[in-house]
C-alpha cells in the first residue's frame, strides 16, 4: 500500500502552490519524532519522462517583459516637482518670521519621485544607468550618496552598496515577471496581495515587507516594474536596520529616479 | 516483489539502481555520477520540527531552463537539522557534518526553514533560499557555476549575487572568497564557474564562523499571478526549479 502511494505520487507531477498548515506542529520534539515525515512519500523521477526544455517552457508559467508605464512615471516628477515649487513658497514666507534649519526643512518636506543625476552619487556611472529600459530607482538618503553603485542588464537593474554602519542596502527592479502557473500558485499570490498593504507614501504604491535570517525586503510595484529594497544587517534581530520596518520604508520614501529621460527615448 | 525491495533499499540508502518506478521499464531512473538513483521528497516536506506553523508549498518551476547550479552530484537538505547541524539532535541525528545520510539522496527542501523572521509567505521562517551539499565532504572541492547568463554584480564577504539578463536574481552563499573564478562586473555565461564550494560565514560580530560545507542559493523572480496584475518581486522557492534542473542534467540534457 505504501509503496504504492509512493509510486502514486511519484506520477503526479503537476505544479501548484497552497497554503498548508506545516505536517509537523513545533511544540514539542516528542510529536515531531513521532511524526517523522521519513514516512513521507519519496519521488523517483522517470528518466523517459524528463522533458524538454521546450517542452517544460511550453507547460509551466511564462516569463516575459512588460511595458514601462513612462507617462505615470513623467505624472509622478511632475507632481514632485510642483509640490517642490509649493514646499519652496511656504518656506520662503515662514523665514520671514524665522529662518528654518535644514533638518526642519528635510522634515516639513512633501514627499515625492524626485529626479537625480547619476554624476550626484560618487560610484554611479551614466553609462551604466543608459544601459536599462526600467527606471532605476536609488534612495537619496546621505549615506547613499557615496556607496551606492548601478549595474545594469536591459531589463533588469540593481543598485547596491556596503554603508558606513556595515548594511549592505540593495535596490533591484525588472520590467521582467513570471506570469501563471497553476490555480493554486495564483490563488495563493492574490491572496497574500489583496491582504491590506500599507502605501509608499512618494511613489503612492503599496509595498509587503519580508523579514528574514539575512534582513529585510521591501517589495512594491509602479510603473508596471518590479521593485525590491533589500537591507542586509550582520545582527538582523539587533540591527534596528533589519529588525523594523521604518529604515526600509524611509529609504522607499527617498527613492529618486536616475533615468527619467529613458521615457523620452524613441 | 522486486519493487517493494526497490523501495526498502531506497528508504535505506536513497539509491534503487535495479529497477524502474511502477509502471515504467527497468532502468527508467535518473543515476548520478556516483551511480546513485536521484529522488526527493515533495517541496514543502521540511524534516520534523524545522517548518514554521505555516508556509508555502511553492511547486512553481520559475525557470524550466536553467543550468544546475553546481558540478557534480549534490544533496540538498537541511544544514541546521540534519547531521551536524546546532539542530540534528531534535531528530536524533549526530553532529558529524559528514555523515554518510547527509550526502545521500532523497532530497528535502528547507526554504523557509525556521529563523525565527517573519518572511512574507512564511512566519517565523526566515531561510530565504536553499542549502545544497557538494558531492562530499570536502570544502573547496566542488565548483558552484552560473545557472543563467548575466553580470556578476556584486562580491561581499562571503557571497556573490548574479543578476541574470532575464531579471532573475541569484546569491551564492559560503564559497571560497579567496579564490573565486569570477571578478565585479564580469559578464558570465549559463554553466561558468563561480567559485568553489565552502563554508565561509561571519557572526554577528564580522568574526569568520565557519559553517558546515554548503552552497546556500537564494533566488529572487518577479511574478504576476496573471497578465495585467502587478508584479511582485520575492525570493522565491527554488527547490522545484533545481529538481527540474538537475533532472536535465542526469538525463543528459
Amino acid at each position: 500500500m505504501l509503496k504504492q502511494a509512493i509510486w502514486a505520487f511519484a506520477g503526479a507531477g503537476a505544479l501548484g502552490l497552497v497554503l498548508t498548515a506545516a505536517a509537523q506542529p513545533d511544540n514539542t520534539a516528542a510529536k515531531e519524532r513521532a511524526a517523522s515525515a521519513d514516512d513521507a512519500p519519496v519521488i523517483v523521477p522517470r528518466k523517459s519522462r524528463v522533458p524538454s526544455i521546450a517542452a517544460a517552457a511550453a507547460s509551466g508559467p511564462v516569463k516575459s517583459a512588460g511595458s514601462v508605464d513612462w507617462d505615470a512615471v513623467k505624472e509622478e516628477v511632475d507632481e514632485a516637482k510642483a509640490s517642490d515649487a509649493e514646499f519652496q513658497r511656504q518656506v520662503r514666507a515662514m523665514e520671514l518670521t524665522r529662518p528654518l534649519s535644514e533638518s526642519e526643512k528635510q522634515k516639513m518636506r512633501p514627499k515625492g519621485l524626485r529626479t537625480a543625476a547619476p554624476q550626484q552619487f560618487k560610484r554611479v556611472t551614466s553609462g551604466e544607468v543608459r544601459e536599462t529600459r526600467v527606471p532605476v530607482l536609488v534612495p537619496m538618503l546621505p549615506d547613499m550618496m557615496g556607496a551606492m553603485k548601478v549595474a545594469a542588464r536591459e531589463n533588469a537593474f540593481s543598485a547596491f552598496g556596503d554603508m558606513p554602519d556595515g548594511d549592505y542596502v540593495e535596490v533591484i527592479g525588472t520590467r521582467m515577471r513570471v506570469v501563471g502557473g497553476t490555480s493554486e500558485t495564483m490563488s495563493m499570490r492574490r491572496q497574500a496581495r489583496a491582504a491590506a498593504m500599507p502605501e509608499l507614501a512618494a511613489l503612492s504604491a503599496p509595498y509587503e515587507i519580508s523579514h528574514h535570517e539575512q534582513g529585510v525586503d521591501l517589495s512594491f510595484s509602479r510603473f508596471n516594474v518590479a521593485y525590491q529594497i533589500s537591507v542586509y544587517c550582520k545582527d538582523p534581530d539587533g540591527d534596528a536596520h533589519c529588525s523594523g520596518d521604518e529604515y526600509v520604508v524611509s529609504l522607499a520614501d527617498s527613492l529618486a529616479i536616475l533615468n527619467p529621460e529613458e521615457g523620452a527615448a524613441p | 516483489m522486486r519493487r517493494a525491495l526497490c523501495f526498502l533499499t531506497l528508504l535505506a540508502t536513497g539509491a534503487c539502481a535495479s529497477g524502474g518506478p511502477s509502471g515504467g521499464p527497468p532502468g527508467d531512473v535518473l543515476v548520478d555520477a556516483n551511480g546513485r538513483v536521484f529522488s526527493y521528497r515533495p517541496t514543502g516536506d521540511l524534516i520534523p520540527g524545522s517548518a514554521p506553523p505555516s508556509i508555502v508549498v511553492d511547486q512553481t518551476v520559475y525557470d524550466p531552463a536553467i543550468v544546475f547550479p553546481t558540478e557534480g552530484p549534490v544533496y540538498l537538505n537541511s544544514q541546521v537539522y540534519m547531521n551536524g547541524g546546532s539542530k540534528a539532535a531534535l531528530n536524533g541525528k549526530n553532529a558529524n557534518q559528514c555523515d554518510a545520510e547527509n550526502y545521500n539522496y532523497p532530497w528535502r527542501d528547507n526554504f523557509c526553514e525556521k529563523r525565527g523572521r517573519d518572511q512574507y509567505f512564511c512566519a517565523q521562517g526566515g531561510h530565504t533560499g536553499v542549502d545544497i551539499r557538494p558531492a562530499t565532504c570536502a570544502k573547496e572541492a566542488h565548483w558552484a557555476v552560473a545557472p543563467e547568463a548575466g553580470e556578476i554584480y556584486d562580491i561581499g564577504t562571503y557571497g556573490v549575487r548574479l543578476m541574470a539578463d532575464d531579471g532573475t536574481w541569484y546569491q551564492f552563499l559560503h564559497l571560497q572568497m579567496s579564490d573565486l573564478s569570477v571578478v565585479e562586473g564580469q559578464e558570465v555565461v549559463a554553466g561558468q564557474r563561480i567559485g568553489k564550494i565552502s563554508n565561509v560565514f561571519f557572526d554577528a560580530n564580522g568574526d569568520p564562523v565557519p559553517t558546515t560545507i554548503h552552497l546556500h542559493l537564494d533566488m529572487k523572480e518577479s511574478y504576476a499571478p496573471t497578465n495585467g496584475a502587478a508584479p511582485f518581486i520575492d525570493r522565491v522557492n527554488p527547490y522545484m526549479t533545481l529538481v527540474k534542473a538537475y533532472e536535465r542534467k542526469l538525463a543528459g540534457e
